[in-house]
């Protein structure tokens, strides 16, 4: 690859292909219908914030624990880490849409709720948008202090413990306040106190997934096919304690709203309980739980480059459709119709990302290739 | 009754299980004592792994290879086929979740029903927690049993224990081990597939806790 130096790889080319489509695609909806475009375009844009801000979190948690798993995975979580700026951009539609994305920033509708009154000092545009500036500066300052130690700590230089620790704290503090920013106040009244924590796990079930499709797309350049067996085993046993936490946690915020029955929790999943949108939660239930938990359950799918993608494309599948899923049918949204422009933008944002991604990890320098384990 | 008691021979019970009587010795030593096995010496990790290529191909099955360390690799030397433990793993989930479904059941919808909050009494909701802490509970229980039963432990001893030279496969020296209660068990033979491997010693092993007739 390093003859090509301002060149595209044909994975480049591809990515940019589906990106200009799909950014097209997306352009069509907005010309036709803003209101529905935007939802649509808040869906792909929380789905992908999944990549970056999952990868830094993964990386920081490697930095902590330790292990043969994040060696592997170590590059490709640094690129993910380092397109965080890209999220910032891809932010500013959602500030321009603001009026029409969220009830709490249309002055009609808060003058008719109290309950919108009362939470005004905390939701409301100026506040938002100085919010949203605050995290991504920090996550940006997070990446460009992180990568740069990472790839130091790759080449023999001290592991980051110390900022990976601190990282941490304030990416579960940073995110669960953007998670209620950006999703939950979609329902202004609706709360849930686990709902930061249970965003963040969809996150690191993205960028795991992402990440464990790399491995298995640069396993044939590996010096050692054994080893990468190894090693997708153990991310297997990952990708199932993240499956099964995800689940845990949407349960339990489930479970405890049921139990509570109260008007202005029940209003999360009244509009997810009945028609098309109470069949996604039951297809959520079987390809972001059942399917994968059953399929990570056994050795044979964990140690085969194969089934892993495919387990992979399965999360990252249930990701995208959790994300529509969690946007769209708050307060009243314009229900399937914003499917089409969710689905355009999250092929546009993820081709667009891709491009970015190929491009730094062209750009990564070459570790050195660790000791082979003897066999007699 | 034979039948069952030949299952139970087969997974070692009579080792650990005062219950079930020992099964009549195949083989017996010059001394009058119960032939545990015949067991061959190595002096290198190579050459105990070529010895469990060798034995493997033979077709025998019940045989054991002691080293100092582990030896990469020597699961698929030996032909090692994958453990059943998983099955009954499952098995010991099933239960549970299922226990779990049915005992909540019962006492909430059937033994004592309660309006609680007005809900149904058979909302499921609430079961959910519990099945899955049983479920985890009785999977690890079954794990846990399920591999002490399938290894035949615990046991307060082992023939390979009267062999001086066996001390050493803690230390430095390799061992293959193969049992006379195998059917394929012909001493002659044995001994010389051993030594035709590069045994540098080959010794027969006695089971010593066994009471022989005379």
């Amino acid at each position: 690859m390093s003859g090509q130096s301002p060149g595209w790889t044909p994975a480049a080319r591809w990515a940019m292909a589906v990106a200009l489509l799909g950014w097209a695609a997306g352009a069509a909806e907005f010309v036709l219908a803003p209101h529905v475009f935007l939802r649509g375009y808040l869906a792909a844009f929380v789905f992908w914030c999944g990549v970056p801000l999952g990868s830094g979190a993964i990386l920081m948690l490697y930095y902590l624990v330790g292990g043969r798993w994040g060696q592997a995975l170590r590059p490709l979580l640094e690129c993910g880490a380092a397109t965080i700026p890209i999220l910032a951009i891809l932010f500013i539609p959602v500030i321009l849409g603001l009026w029409s994305l969220y009830p709490w920033a249309d002055a009609a509708r808060v003058a008719q709720s109290e309950a919108l009154r009362h939470k005004a000092v905390y939701l409301n545009p100026a506040f938002f948008i100085v919010r949203a500036a605050a995290f991504f500066l920090i996550w940006c300052i997070g990446a460009w202090a992180l990568v740069p130690r990472s790839r130091r700590a790759a080449s023999g230089g001290p592991a980051p413990a110390a900022l990976s620790a601190a990282g941490l704290i304030v990416y579960g503090l940073t995110v669960s306040l953007a998670a209620v920013d950006w999703i939950a106040s979609l329902e202004p009244v609706w709360y849930s106190s686990v709902f930061g924590m249970y965003v963040m796990i969809g996150q690191a079930l993205t960028a795991l997934a992402l990440a464990i499709l790399g491995i298995v797309w640069l396993a044939p350049r590996h010096a050692d096919p054994a080893a990468v067996v190894g090693v997708l085993h153990d991310l297997g046993n990952l990708l199932l304690t993240f499956v099964i936490l995800h689940a845990y946690l949407a349960y339990v915020q489930f479970l405890i709203i049921w139990n509570g029955n109260l008007p202005h929790q029940d209003s999360w999943y009244l509009p997810r309980s009945h028609g098309v949108w109470g069949a996604v939660s039951l297809l959520l239930i079987l390809i972001h739980f059942a399917l994968p938990f059953c399929a990570l359950l056994f050795r044979r799918v964990k140690r085969n480059p194969r089934p892993m993608a495919a387990v992979a494309i399965l999360i990252l599948a249930a990701q995208a459709v959790e994300a529509v899923w969690m946007v769209v049918p708050s307060s009243a949204g314009p229900a399937l119709a914003a499917v089409a422009p969710a689905v355009a933008l999250i092929a546009g944002i993820g081709g667009l990302w891709l491009v970015l991604a190929a491009r730094l990890w062209r750009r990564r320098p070459v570790p050195p290739q660790p000791v082979q384990e003897q066999a007699p | 009754m034979g039948a069952l008691l030949g299952i139970l021979h087969r997974m070692g019970a009579h080792h650990y299980c005062p219950l079930v009587p020992a099964p009549p010795p195949r083989f017996v030593t010059e001394r009058g004592c119960t032939l545990h096995g015949i067991m061959g010496e190595f002096d290198t990790a190579q050459a105990v792994y070529a010895a469990a290529e060798k034995v493997r191909d033979a077709g025998y099955r019940r045989w054991d290879v002691h080293t100092p360390f582990p030896i990469h690799g020597m699961e698929d030397a030996m032909g090692v086929k994958p453990t059943r433990l998983p099955i009954l793993i499952a098995l010991g989930a099933f239960t549970g979740v299922g226990g779990a479904y049915l005992m909540q059941w019962w006492m909430g919808a059937v033994d004592y029903p309660m309006v609680v909050q007005g809900k149904p009494y058979a909302a499921w909701e609430p079961w959910v927690p519990i099945m899955f802490e049983l479920g985890v509970l009785c999977s690890a229980f079954s794990a846990l049993l399920g591999m002490l039963g399938l290894n035949g432990l615990p046991r307060h001893h082992h023939p390979l224990f009267t062999s001086e030279r066996f001390l050493r496969s803690s230390q430095d020296r390799f061992f293959v081990v193969i049992e006379a209660e195998d059917q394929n068990f012909n001493p002659q033979r044995v001994r010389s597939l051993l030594e035709s491997s590069g045994a540098t010693h080959v010794e027969l092993v006695e089971d010593d806790s066994v009471e022989v007739t005379p």
